[in-house]
């Protein structure tokens, strides 16, 4: 089991090493009586969201189904 | 007629209670040491205030949330953290400030130690509002307040050169000793801007359950009330200028500064600015301790409101009693109300700062009003605004909606879900989101299954900070199933009563010894 804070502020880096920024938060998808994570928001727009300065656009989800494993302080996701 | 009427009171009220030690301290003794050259820094000091306030009135009509509870979400746990332990500091200096000040006003009018007085004007404090309506209370320190206009009074009849005050509105940097000015401007910001008053003033919105409806009244009383309040202000700069610089008097002592009112108007002026000082600070001490409730118990979930009773809200009592012992335990070691209200003001600066820009943020963010990719269609109508609804419904509970397959909603954790107030089926604070539970890696289905709630949780969100807190907190870990889960909205709402999923024991262990003193329960 992981927590939502183990997971925000990791670096989340592709496959072949490029760095895609840090993930911020998580995306989730509501349907009756459950909650399915469907993105990490990275960057720094999903920073200053937090900020009320710019909302999310799409660039700046990695869908869930991309991320590859999670290692150490990284998550890995494929290119 | 009564919404007027609440205008006019709330408006008075205001004025009366405007004027703390800081604004006494700073614009009497900028007054003089530069005259009225420092005019200028009061409108600014003034709109600041009004700004900070009618944001977090509207922050606190449109969401339900009070400062603290902004804070705590927008900035994170850590930060927050962080922002409590500094104001809960700079909250306990002002209140020892104000104590000390309530002490020397009692002392000039009855002449017992200075010591004596402090204890019994704790006491006092202590009786006041376990026995009293906060209504009550208001009205009799926010009127008893408005004898500080005989100030106003004394500057009128101390007939100041008019054109030079006017020119004291223009800013303009001193030559003479431009790092005192530079204190002084500094001080006079931190005196008029003054986080306790934002506390409180938008946990009391949310008290009163103030409704986008309620905004212009919201707006009305931070203009009308502090921009009256903010004459005060302008009325002691002039007494500082026109007497005590004049006279070359440096009002370091409190009971010197009633002696502006008291030289152009005699005893009586005399009596009333001495009353008026009491009451002035005597209101900003309540408002002071509550304040200082406020922030700890909405950062850690709590049960809290001054209009409950006090074992409705065990903690947050515990809260006020405590923090009014340490600030009469703090003036009791003999430090100087007044230097101590120099330096809290001076740290006051630094708070407002760092408040304004999570509140700014809580304000901006469209989520407050609700963003509509986060609503299911069939629901977006206006009515829903009204229930101030961001989030959404977690399940439907009618036969029909069961059946409908309900559209897909998408939601940031983080942002719509982490460090929001727990709310059990009875509507009791019960705590808050510190962490939820994921389960599913990569190439898996990750589903979020449980709210994880407790001190025990924050040393996961802080370090060694949050380990240290949750230490502090009794390091209890409840883990609430999301199935438990009936509506995410600005506050996570539960199925279930907090007792049967084991939140809120810390004010079930409370609630019976205090309920042992009389009128706990009243």
């Amino acid at each position: 089991m992981r927590t939502l804070s183990s997971m925000m502020r990791r670096k989340v880096v592709t496959e072949s090493g490029r760095k895609l920024g840090y993930c911020h938060d998580l995306r989730a998808e509501v349907t009756d009586r459950s909650l399915t994570v469907t993105a990490l928001c990275v960057g720094r727009s999903g920073f200053v969201e937090h900020f009320g300065l710019r909302a999310h656009s799409r660039h700046d989800e990695v869908p869930w189904s991309s991320v590859v494993r999670i290692e150490g302080n990284r998550i890995v996701v494929s290119d | 007629m009564n919404k007027i009427l609440g205008l006019a009171l709330g408006i008075l009220a205001a004025i009366g209670g405007f004027v703390d030690i800081g604004d006494l301290v700073f614009n009497t003794a900028a007054g003089a040491a530069f005259g009225y050259q420092l005019m200028w820094v009061i409108p600014i000091g003034v709109v600041g205030i009004i700004l900070y306030s009618e944001m977090c009135g509207r922050v606190a009509a449109v969401s339900e949330k009070a400062v603290f509870d902004a804070v705590r979400e927008r900035v994170g746990f850590k930060a927050g953290l962080g922002a409590l332990v500094s104001s809960e500091i700079v909250n306990l200096m002002t209140l020892a400030a104000e104590l000390g000040g309530v002490a020397i006003a009692l002392q000039l009018l009855c002449g017992l130690p200075y010591r004596w007085l402090l204890v019994i004007a704790g006491l006092g404090f202590v009786i006041v509002i376990w026995i009293t309506s906060f209504e009550w209370i208001e009205r009799i320190f926010g009127y008893g307040g408005l004898c500080m206009l005989v100030f106003a009074v004394a500057a009128a009849k101390l007939s100041p050169d008019w054109t030079k005050v006017g020119h004291g509105f223009l800013p303009h940097v001193s030559q003479n000793n431009p790092w005192l000015y530079l204190y002084f401007v500094v001080g006079l910001l931190g005196a008029a801007m003054t986080p306790y008053e934002v506390y409180f003033y938008s946990s009391g919105g949310v008290e009163e359950r103030w409704k986008p409806a309620d905004l212009g009244m919201n707006r009305a009383n931070a203009i009308i009330g502090y921009a009256l309040g903010g004459t005060l202000s302008i009325a002691l700069m002039i007494v500082g200028g026109a007497f005590f610089l004049s006279h070359g008097i440096s009002p370091e002592h409190l009971g010197s500064i009633a002696l502006g009112a008291g030289q152009p108007l005699g005893q009586v002026g005399l009596l009333l600015a001495i009353v008026g000082i009491l009451f002035a600070v005597g209101g900003a001490s309540i408002d002071t301790v509550f304040a200082g409730a406020y922030n700890l118990a909405q950062f850690c979930g709590w049960e809290w409101g001054r209009y409950r009773h006090p074992s409705g809200a065990p903690r947050f009592t515990l809260t006020w009693l405590v923090l009014l012992v340490l600030g009469v335990g703090i003036v009791m070691t003999g430090v100087d109300p007044v230097v101590l209200t120099e330096y809290a003001v001076i740290l006051l600066r630094r708070r407002v700062t760092a408040d304004l820009s999570a509140d700014s943020a809580c304000g901006q963010r469209r989520g407050l009003y609700g963003p509509l990719s986060q609503r299911p269609p069939g629901k977006c109508s206006r009515s829903d605004l009204s229930r101030r609804d961001h989030g959404c419904r977690v399940d439907c509970d009618s036969a029909d909606d069961r059946h409908e397959r309900r559209p897909e909603l998408n939601l940031d954790l983080g942002l719509g879900v982490l460090d929001h107030q727990l709310i059990d089926s009875e509507g009791r604070r019960c705590g808050n989101v510190d962490d939820l539970a994921i389960e599913g890696g990569p190439g898996e289905t990750a589903r979020v299954v449980a709210i994880l709630a407790g001190p025990g949780y924050w040393g996961q969100r802080a370090g060694w900070l949050g380990r240290l807190a949750g230490w502090a907190g009794g390091g209890r870990r409840v883990r609430i199933p999301w199935e438990d889960v009936a509506e995410v909205t600005s506050h996570v709402k539960l199925r279930k009563r907090a007792a049967e999923l084991g939140l809120g024991r810390g004010d079930d262990r409370v609630r019976p010894y205090l309920k042992k003193i009389p009128g706990a329960d009243r």
